[in-house]
């Protein structure tokens, strides 16, 4: 789902686990062989499989991918709502109310590792990644692109 | 195009006379040549003589594959070993091997069938044919080898595997048509256009002959599309003769049997008595030109229906359809008959599903359990659990509700479960190790 906005918007990484032992520790041999760092991570889990959403520096994305792709791991790269939340009580909720003023709903969140300087930084997706950004910016809430969590 | 219209294209009665002649000096030849065949034949009280008719042929007694492998290698030579010029067997990848002597007359009447095959698909002396399909004791790769070079094309001998090396040599020899089985040939295709060549423009592929596994409509609607060409399908076995025994004309609606060369008979696999038309059963055939040894009632364990309406192509012989199974490979799981062949067609009408899978059976707690292993489409979102659970769901629905079983789906990666260079493994069955 490539959203070729006018904001910023952070690229993640969607692995599919199936459930065999060790395919998360794989996952994560993979990525630290190559030196690539992880600047977020999170798992969803079934019983059966699990979703593994990676973020990593747009450079080092193309190299993920080809690892990914040599351990017939099966990867693909969407596009959803990076925020910086300001570190002051009240920061989330102000987001979380802009979000839902907009009508759209948080399929999931998961919080990045290294945010910029004074802020955290959390990833989204929700039912329409556009029209909520939309709503993000106008209300002053600062979005972020893979570029701004080094 | 028409290979011998003299010989494809005879009336029924012309035909049926031919095969009558033909059959009662091969049961002749065989009696007095071969040991078994003439200790089963006394024992079903049946003698040559009987054989006046061509319904006569349901008097004689049936052979098994079981029969070549206790015979193995020479027993059932009809003619002195010195006669044979060729050996082609089974790649014996299950149980005691088996082989089938060909005389110098044996393998023209193989390579016949074949350049008639080859000739359906538009072949001329005109082409380069590509042929990847194993060579050696497997009939593929010869055969179509075989084939291409009785109608005077130039033959690539690929053979399998190497499949970056394939799609070198198609490209800087402009190979214009392709022999190898279906899986391999998409396979082939997908790769081609991951190496950014556009079939068309920088391959020059215009058609192929496919056999060696079975497929459906819908892999060949994928070959097609893949390699941009027009692919027909080729059946055969190494105890007839090889891949030719029966092949697609251009309007693609059944194979037509190379009838003048074999007897074609359609049983019920319990009692073995003719299906009537239009009926599936199990494929019997005889051998009726081969010398070295010729094969009477030779059970195939392949599942498929004849079709002897007249084809708008013009030849007259007898078609058979796909085949749908195997008596042998039928599965049984909890008193249901499952084919493999059942599964496929419901993943390639299952968007974000490919049709490639893998069907593990297990016994737990005294009842089998079938785990039907689906690779995902590559063009499948996998960000969301929710279209994940979609999927399988929608494939555990279709199985139950066409196959009538229960079946534990699991989605696994694109290209994850092994494509085999020959015949695609399918079933995995833990109950019998
Ligand atoms: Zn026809």
């Amino acid at each position: 789902m490539a959203i070729m906005s006018d904001y910023k918007y952070i690229q993640q990484v969607s692995v599919y686990l199936e459930n065999k032992e060790g395919t998360l520790v794989n996952l994560l041999e993979i990525v630290g062989a190559k030196g690539v760092n992880l600047l977020a991570m999170s798992i969803a889990d079934t019983t059966d499989f699990g979703i593994a959403r990676l973020v990593v520096a747009t450079e080092d994305q193309a190299i993920l991918m080809e690892e990914l792709d040599a351990h017939d791991m099966f990867a693909r790269i969407n596009d959803v709502v990076g925020i910086g939340v300001e570190h002051k009580p009240g920061g989330l909720a102000k987001v979380l109310a802009t979000v839902r003023g907009s009508g759209q709903q948080i399929e999931y969140a998961y919080s990045i590792i290294s945010g910029s300087e004074g802020q955290a930084a959390i990833v989204m997706q929700t039912s329409d990644n556009e029209a909520c950004m939309e709503a993000l910016a106008k209300a002053g809430i600062t979005l972020l692109s893979n570029d701004d969590l080094k | 195009m028409i290979y011998q219209p003299e010989l494809e294209c005879m009336s029924r009665d012309e035909l049926r006379a031919l095969q009558t002649e033909r059959l009662k000096e091969t049961v002749r030849w065989e009696y007095d040549h071969v040991a078994l065949y003439r200790e089963r034949m006394d024992e079903a009280g049946v003698s040559p003589e009987d054989i006046k008719t061509f319904d006569d042929i349901t008097k004689l007694p049936f052979t098994e594959k079981e029969d070549l492998r206790k015979e193995f290698p020479f027993g059932l030579l009809a003619v002195p070993r010195e006669e044979i010029v060729r050996i082609q067997g089974s790649s014996g990848t299950t149980g005691h091997p088996i082989v089938v002597g060909y005389t110098e007359g044996d393998v023209d009447v193989w390579s016949e069938m074949v350049a008639r095959a080859m000739c359906a698909a538009g072949a001329t002396k005109e082409d380069i044919v590509q042929v990847a399909y194993g060579y050696g004791l497997f009939t593929g790769g010869l055969g179509a080898h075989q084939g291409a070079t009785e109608i005077g094309a130039m033959v690539i001998p690929m053979s399998s595997g190497n499949t970056q090396r394939q799609i070198m040599m198609m490209r800087e020899l402009g190979a214009t048509m392709l022999c190898c089985t279906p899986s391999y040939a998409i396979y082939l295709g997908e790769t081609a256009r991951e190496m950014g060549l556009v079939p068309g423009v920088d391959l020059k592929l215009k058609s192929g002959v496919f056999g060696a596994e079975p497929w459906t409509e819908e892999m060949r609607a994928k070959l097609e599309d893949v390699l941009g060409i027009d692919a027909y399908d080729i059946y055969g076995l190494t105890e007839i003769a090889g891949p030719g025994v029966a092949f697609e004309c251009p309007e693609k609606h059944g194979m037509h049997v190379n009838e003048d060369h074999v007897i074609i008979e359609c049983i019920d696999p319990v009692t073995g008595k003719h299906q009537p038309a239009g009926t599936p059963g199990e494929l019997v055939f005889t051998t009726i030109t081969k010398k070295g040894q010729p094969a009477i009632r030779y059970r195939t364990h392949d599942i498929c229906t004849l079709d002897d309406s007249p084809c708008a192509c013009g030849r007259t012989t007898v078609r058979m359809g796909r085949i749908t199974g195997r008596t042998d490979d039928m599965l049984v799981i909890r008193g249901v008959n499952v084919f493999p062949s059942q599964i496929e067609s419901i993943l390639v009408g299952v968007k974000g599903a490919s049709p490639h899978y893998l069907l593990e059976v297990d016994r737990i707690n005294s009842t089998d359990a079938l785990t039907v292993k689906v690779e995902m489409a590559p063009d499948m979102a996998v960000d969301a659990i929710s279209s994940i659970e979609n999927l399988r769901n929608t494939i555990a629905d279709q199985i139950k509700s066409v196959v009538g079983i229960k079946a534990k789906v699991q989605l696994v990666a694109p290209k994850s479960i092994a494509r085999s260079e020959g015949k695609a493994k399918r079933v995995i069955d833990k109950r019998k190790l």
